[in-house]
């Protein structure tokens, strides 16, 4: 247990961490506000668009700017959330004197429980920042507008049963899922960490970020027909009203489990290939 | 004879002058077609540019092919790029929208057309459909 809090207070002293935080929050705050100062220039924005806050927080609202920067830089985010604690331990003499302190199994199990725990919380508090922020400046009670009802969730898709319980609801789903995304592969680039020995910080920082985002783009091709079990677009919002195809729970059951498999296979082999260092 | 030639020679360039005017009106009236690729990452495409011909406050667009999505963002701007119309207005696959200006172009002015996927993907997205900017 101490393992894992020295781990999680590490990561927060973490300049690479706070820096990243600090971005995402001035976005968070920013674009709600952006819009609403734009949307006065028009005295027919909440006539023809419409002024209900389920329209304009940052992940639903993919035509300001907020969303087009969260969505370009999501495989960046898993990276950065490392703050690249473990490769400098590794550098250090820190990392042989803490596996001795207490075990191997107990020191890698600590640090990755820490990135994902800290990744998870981190991105669910700075995407629930956003929703307050825009349903502080937005009212939940505007009428519906046609440009309103074009972004619900069609019938059949998971998010559909969310929305019909509140749009709140659907807001704090997608608000977990993109933190829960981010946390999953923070963790893959941790494994990713463990297994190969980088020459340097930088290459510890655009390897994995190159490698997630080509892994994507690769998936992004290949899914093409099957877009419901693409991830970049399952966690869109926009998608479960934009997409033709249904995107139902159980292809995001079995994607995230997927995905969390992989991780754990990848973490098990970096835990396995590493005896050699005691 | 001479008057009388003239008068001729001036109601014939009248009636040119009326029948161009005409076509130039019945021309800007129809609906052009269009197609194009979205680009990925949710980039915009500027996929028409007609003269506006009336002095109405909308414009008109029927989207009929959107590769694997039924909603596009759909918006006009200016020669010098400022918008007309807001690009929060989504367009829905296979029916004629109306989507009112913002700043409404004047007549004789360059109206762009532009698209842009609201879901973000790692690949280009086929689009066809028409509009009259009138």
């Amino acid at each position: 247990m101490s393992y894992f809090i020295t781990d999680v207070k590490m990561l927060y002293k973490n300049r690479i961490l706070r820096w990243m935080l600090l971005f995402l929050i001035v976005i968070m705050v920013l674009d709600p506000v952006s819009i609403y100062i734009m949307s006065m220039q028009y005295t027919s924005f909440a006539e023809n668009i419409g002024a209900n806050s389920f329209q304009f927080w940052l992940l639903m609202n993919s035509s300001n700017w907020g969303n087009t920067v969260f969505y370009a830089m999501l495989w960046a985010f898993p990276v950065l959330s490392t703050g690249l604690v473990f490769y400098n331990e590794r550098c250090s003499s820190m990392f042989e004197l803490l596996i001795i302190r207490g075990s191997r199994l107990k020191y890698y199990l600590s640090k990755a429980l820490a990135v994902f725990v800290v990744t998870l919380t981190n991105f669910f508090v700075v995407l629930s920042i956003n929703v307050m922020v825009t349903y502080t400046i937005f009212s939940h009670d505007a009428p519906m507008t046609k440009q309103y009802a074009y972004i619900l969730p069609k019938e059949g898709m998971f998010s559909y049963p969310f929305y019909q319980n509140s749009p709140l609801s659907m807001v704090m789903l997608y608000t977990f899922l993109n933190a829960f995304t981010i946390a999953l592969f923070a963790l893959f680039v941790f494994a990713v960490h463990v297994i190969i020995k980088l020459k340097n910080r930088y290459v510890a920082l655009l390897f994995p970020f190159l490698f997630l985002y080509l892994m994507n783009y690769a998936a992004s091709l290949l899914l093409r027909g099957h877009q419901n079990y693409n991830l970049s677009i399952i966690i869109q919002p926009r998608a479960a009203s934009a997409l033709v195809a249904i995107i139902q729970s159980k292809d995001v059951v079995a994607i995230f489990l997927l995905i969390s498999l992989i991780d754990l296979i990848l973490l098990v082999f970096g835990y396995l290939r590493n005896r050699e260092v005691l | 004879m001479i008057k009388l030639r003239k008068i001729s020679f001036c109601a014939l360039i009248s009636a040119s002058l009326m029948m161009c005017m005409s076509l130039v009106v019945f021309a800007a009236n129809e609906a052009a077609d269009f197609e194009g690729k979205l680009p990925k990452n949710q980039g915009d495409v500027k996929v028409s540019t007609i003269k506006k011909g009336n002095k109405v406050e909308y414009f008109t667009i029927t989207m009929t092919e959107i590769d694997g999505f039924d909603r596009v963002c759909a918006w006009t701007e200016g020669s010098l790029g400022a918008n007309y119309s807001s690009p929060f207005n989504q367009v829905h696959l296979d029916e004629e929208e109306t989507v009112a200006y913002d700043k409404v172009p004047k007549v004789g002015q360059n109206v762009s057309l532009n698209l842009d996927n609201p879901v973000k993907v790692d690949y280009t997205v086929k689009v066809a459909g028409s509009w009259n900017p009138d």
